[in-house]
This record gives C-alpha cells, sequence and structure tokens, in this order.
C-alpha cells in the first residue's frame, strides 16, 4: 500500500482527501464522523461573527438526469458562537490527534479583528488557519469574503496581519470572481501565506421558477445570488489551480478545491500542483462515506503507476500546461470512425455539417447499406464527432505527430524577420 | 471547395517555386491572408525574378512557414 499521507506547508494529514469548509464541517458531530468514515483533514465552517442565516439556502442543477450537476448556497458562515465551536474543535483534535483540522476565518478587514480571531482559535489547538476570502454572497456585502479577496492589496494585507500572531501555517483561499485569479494568489504571497486554496464558489443564480416568477431559491418571494460549486465547476477550478500552479512568482503549495467528486478528480488536482484537495458537494450529495472509494482509487492507482507515496503526484503535469502560443502547430488529430461499432445515428454527421468542418460523408456501401466516413484530410480535429457520439469506441481521433515542430510563438518571430520592407532571411 | 483541396493546389503553387530554385524573402500577413514574396536569384547574386504568391488557406500558411521553421532548424 502506497503512502497516502501529505504535508500541506507544515499541516500533516492521514490521506490528501479533506472535507472543504462548508456545511459539512459545521459541527464537532459532523467532522468526527467524517473522521471515522476516512477523511484525512477538515475545514472548519468558517468561524467569525456569528451570523443568522435564511431559509431556504440551497439549490441544485439537474442536467439530462445527472443530479446535483451544479450546486448553489445562499447560506453564509457559521451561526454558532466562536466557544462553542472552539470547544467542538479541541474535543475533535482530541479525539483526532493525526487528522488535520483547520479553522477557516473571517472577520472585518481590520487589524485588531483578525488579531483576536487568530489568537483565540490558535490558543484551542489547530493544525492551521484558513483565511476565507472567497465567499461571494452576504459578507461580501458587509465588506468581507470575496470583497476582500477581490481586491489583491487588502488580500496581502489582511494576509500580512494574520501573519503577525499567527503560529501555524495560514492558508488564503482564494475567489474565483475575478478576471485573473494570480493576482490575488501573488498577494497573498506577498502577505506571507503559507498555501493557498482555490476556487470558493461562483457568483451565481440558480434559476427562475416560470410559474412563480420566483428565483430559485428564494426567501419568501426574493432571491439573492449565491455560490456555485458542484461538479460543474471542475473545469473552472482546475484551470485556476493550474494557472496558479505554473505561475513562476507563486510558490506555495496548493490546497484543490472545486467539483471534486472521486479519486479521478483528486489526482487530476494533484498532477496539475494541488497537494491536497477539499471535497463539498460531493459529501453533501452522497455522504461521508464517498471517501472510502476516493482511499481505495487512490492506493490503487499509486500501486499501479509504482509510485510509493500521493505526494509524488504533485505537479507532475503543471509544466504540460502552456500558453496557447507554444503548441505545436504542426500537430494533428484526425477523425476515424469505426463502422463496426458505429450505429448510425448521424449526430456526428450533423454536428460536423452544422457546426463544424462538414469533413464527414454519408455513403453507401456495395450493398446499398449507409455508412459514415470522415475525410481525414479535411478534418480539423477538433473532436467533437467523438464528443457527441454517444457510442464508446465507435470514433477514434488518430494522432499524426508532426515532423517539424513549430509554435504559433516561434512562426510569428520568424515572420518577424521576414516582414516586407525590413532585412530578409533568405 | 473543400479546405484541404485549396491547401494542396496552394501547397503545389509553393513546392513548384522551390523547385525552380525560387527563394521565400519576405512575408506580409494581413487581413487577407499572407501575401510571400519568392525571389529567384542567379549564380550573380542578382535578383532577377520575383513571384508574388497570395495564400488563403491555414494549412499552406502554415506550409510555407513549417519550411522556413525546418530550415532554421537544421542550421542550429
Amino acid at each position: 500500500m502506497a503512502d497516502l499521507s501529505v504535508n500541506l506547508a507544515g499541516i500533516k494529514s492521514p490521506n490528501p482527501f479533506w472535507l472543504a469548509s462548508a456545511p459539512p464541517t459545521n459541527s464537532g458531530y459532523q467532522v468526527q464522523r467524517a473522521f471515522e468514515a476516512g477523511w484525512g483533514g477538515a475545514v472548519w465552517k468558517t468561524l467569525g461573527d456569528p451570523v443568522i442565516n435564511v431559509s431556504s439556502r440551497f439549490s441544485a442543477s439537474t442536467f439530462n438526469g445527472q443530479k446535483v450537476a451544479g450546486f448553489n448556497n445562499i447560506e453564509l458562515i457559521t451561526d454558532r458562537p466562536l466557544e462553542v465551536n472552539l470547544k467542538e474543535i479541541y474535543e475533535t483534535k482530541k479525539k483526532f490527534p493525526n487528522h488535520a483540522i483547520v479553522a477557516s476565518l473571517m472577520v472585518e478587514p481590520k487589524q485588531e479583528k483578525w488579531h483576536e480571531i487568530v489568537k483565540k482559535v490558535e490558543a484551542i489547538g489547530v493544525d492551521g488557519l484558513e483565511l476565507n476570502f472567497g465567499c461571494p454572497h452576504g459578507m461580501a456585502e458587509r465588506g468581507m469574503g470575496s470583497a476582500s479577496g477581490q481586491v489583491p492589496e487588502l488580500v496581502e494585507k489582511q494576509t500580512h496581519w494574520v501573519k503577525e500572531v499567527a503560529e501555524t501555517p495560514v492558508i488564503v483561499k482564494l475567489t474565483p470572481n475575478i478576471t485573473d485569479v494570480t493576482a490575488t494568489a501573488y498577494a497573498a504571497v506577498q502577505g506571507g501565506a503559507d498555501s493557498i486554496s482555490l476556487i470558493n464558489t461562483i457568483n451565481s443564480l440558480m434559476g427562475v421558477d416560470i410559474h412563480s416568477w420566483n428565483t430559485i431559491p428564494h426567501v419568501s418571494g426574493k432571491g439573492t445570488h449565491g455560490g456555485y460549486c458542484g461538479p460543474a465547476v471542475k473545469p473552472i477550478a482546475l484551470n485556476m489551480v493550474a494557472e496558479c500552479a505554473r505561475h513562476p512568482e507563486i510558490n506555495v503549495p496548493i490546497s484543490g478545491i472545486g467539483g471534486i467528486s472521486n479519486w479521478q478528480d483528486a489526482i487530476e488536482f494533484m498532477l496539475m500542483g494541488s497537494t491536497n484537495v477539499q471535497v463539498c458537494t460531493a459529501a453533501m450529495h452522497h455522504g461521508f462515506r464517498i471517501v472510502e472509494d476516493m482511499i481505495d482509487g487512490l492506493n490503487n492507482y499509486l500501486d499501479e503507476k509504482g509510485l510509493a507515496r500521493a505526494m509524488d503526484l504533485v505537479g507532475q503535469t503543471v509544466s504540460k500546461y502552456q500558453n496557447w502560443g507554444d503548441l505545436d502547430l504542426n500537430y494533428k488529430v484526425a477523425a476515424r470512425i469505426n463502422p463496426d461499432k458505429c450505429i448510425n445515428c448521424n449526430k456526428c454527421y450533423i454536428s460536423c455539417e452544422d457546426t463544424s468542418h462538414q469533413c464527414i460523408d454519408r455513403l453507401l456501401d456495395a450493398n446499398g447499406k449507409s455508412y459514415l466516413k470522415v475525410r481525414e484530410d479535411d478534418c480539423v480535429g477538433c473532436n467533437l464527432c467523438s464528443i457527441v457520439c454517444p457510442v464508446d469506441g465507435a470514433i477514434d481521433m488518430i494522432e499524426y505527430p508532426s515532423e517539424v515542430e513549430m509554435t504559433w510563438n516561434e512562426r510569428q518571430s520568424l515572420l518577424g524577420k521576414m516582414t516586407i520592407g525590413e532585412e530578409t532571411v533568405s | 471547395m473543400h479546405e484541404h483541396q485549396l491547401f494542396m493546389e496552394e501547397k503545389e503553387r509553393i513546392d513548384n517555386l522551390v523547385e525552380q530554385g525560387y527563394k521565400i524573402t519576405g512575408i506580409e500577413e494581413n487581413l487577407s491572408g499572407a501575401y510571400v514574396h519568392f525571389d529567384y536569384i542567379d549564380h550573380d547574386n542578382r535578383n532577377v525574378e520575383t513571384q508574388i504568391l497570395h495564400v488563403l488557406s491555414a494549412d499552406a500558411r502554415k506550409y510555407f512557414t513549417t519550411l522556413l521553421v525546418a530550415k532554421e532548424k537544421r542550421f542550429d
């Protein structure tokens, strides 16, 4: 069995699977049940001046029968007094000394407020702190959460205030509701962050009830924007993690968050630079015991790959993530339809003919039976046909490695030397 | 016309000039595609003839630059 333990900026946990700061980590009862199920760590639901939450709070999108493809919430931080949470954190840490407990914190952007809460929380014995600069709803209207997290100067300043008194590692949780997440990630590093975590939830309105004309969810007929998460946000989160991981000046470990639902998702985030992963929506959908499959899956994967440690995965794909201008223009893939598996539904033909490059022909064989064939020379390798094809293996994308690699940037550099009217190369 | 057919026609024109001894000496790319200047230079190093090809297809614009990149990489 491989070593699944991870070390995120000095915070050790028996495996990389943490529960994110959210409803599943609201109480000691829940976190202790989670640890019993196998979770390696938990980021406690955000502590701060207690709020009053509304009813109702959650909504989810169903897409083609897939329940909870995306999840939206308008719940704020903990509504319980700090002392109640700290007592339960203390009891939980005592029962599970080898599991990571990180306290998520959110207070007004004032130095004395940060100092006060950091000292109180660390006195109880947490393994680390996560600064919630991400929640997009409610608290942001009061200058906290993403309202702070969207301003690099505020991220840096508040991180610095925390670092003035913190004795445990400080993770800065970033909002995705910003054009360039590396700007705030860099600010966190400048402020002294030991780690960053991303992404928090994305601004969202789940829907409008076309019968009542109310928003979904609504609170007595009125709605407000929420935070979107779940499987639908995974590609957005993965890109933001990758952009931070490959940034030369963001050199702190990353805790990956965003739509992670199974061990495969977790591995993707780790390959793209996450030291560990935080999960919420999948646990809310299926319960804490999903971690059993995550642990088994990761362990088996590492064995198959001949890797001794989960940490060996971290960042292995980062160098493969490049600017578009550094991709090889001469590499080609082309679709090939396997007639033995094709069911002649014509979905590939329609999608290619209507919305791509018109390179699939509908033909008749010698027996008058129809079949589909790709003109590979005309195929640009967009993948659309294989994406819409309902039959696994009916369309293969065949690779044609380039003989001469040429990127857009190389090409433009060459053209720059050969522009008419300037010195030329022969 | 299929894109590949246009590419093959443009590639043939490029290859013909290269086979005749023409060399690419200048390129102008704009909204209309690429205007590629081919010069034939005789033994006395005097420019005796220039041909300009208007290259439209993306694959052909990729092709003539690949020829140049391949040449550069050979000399690296």
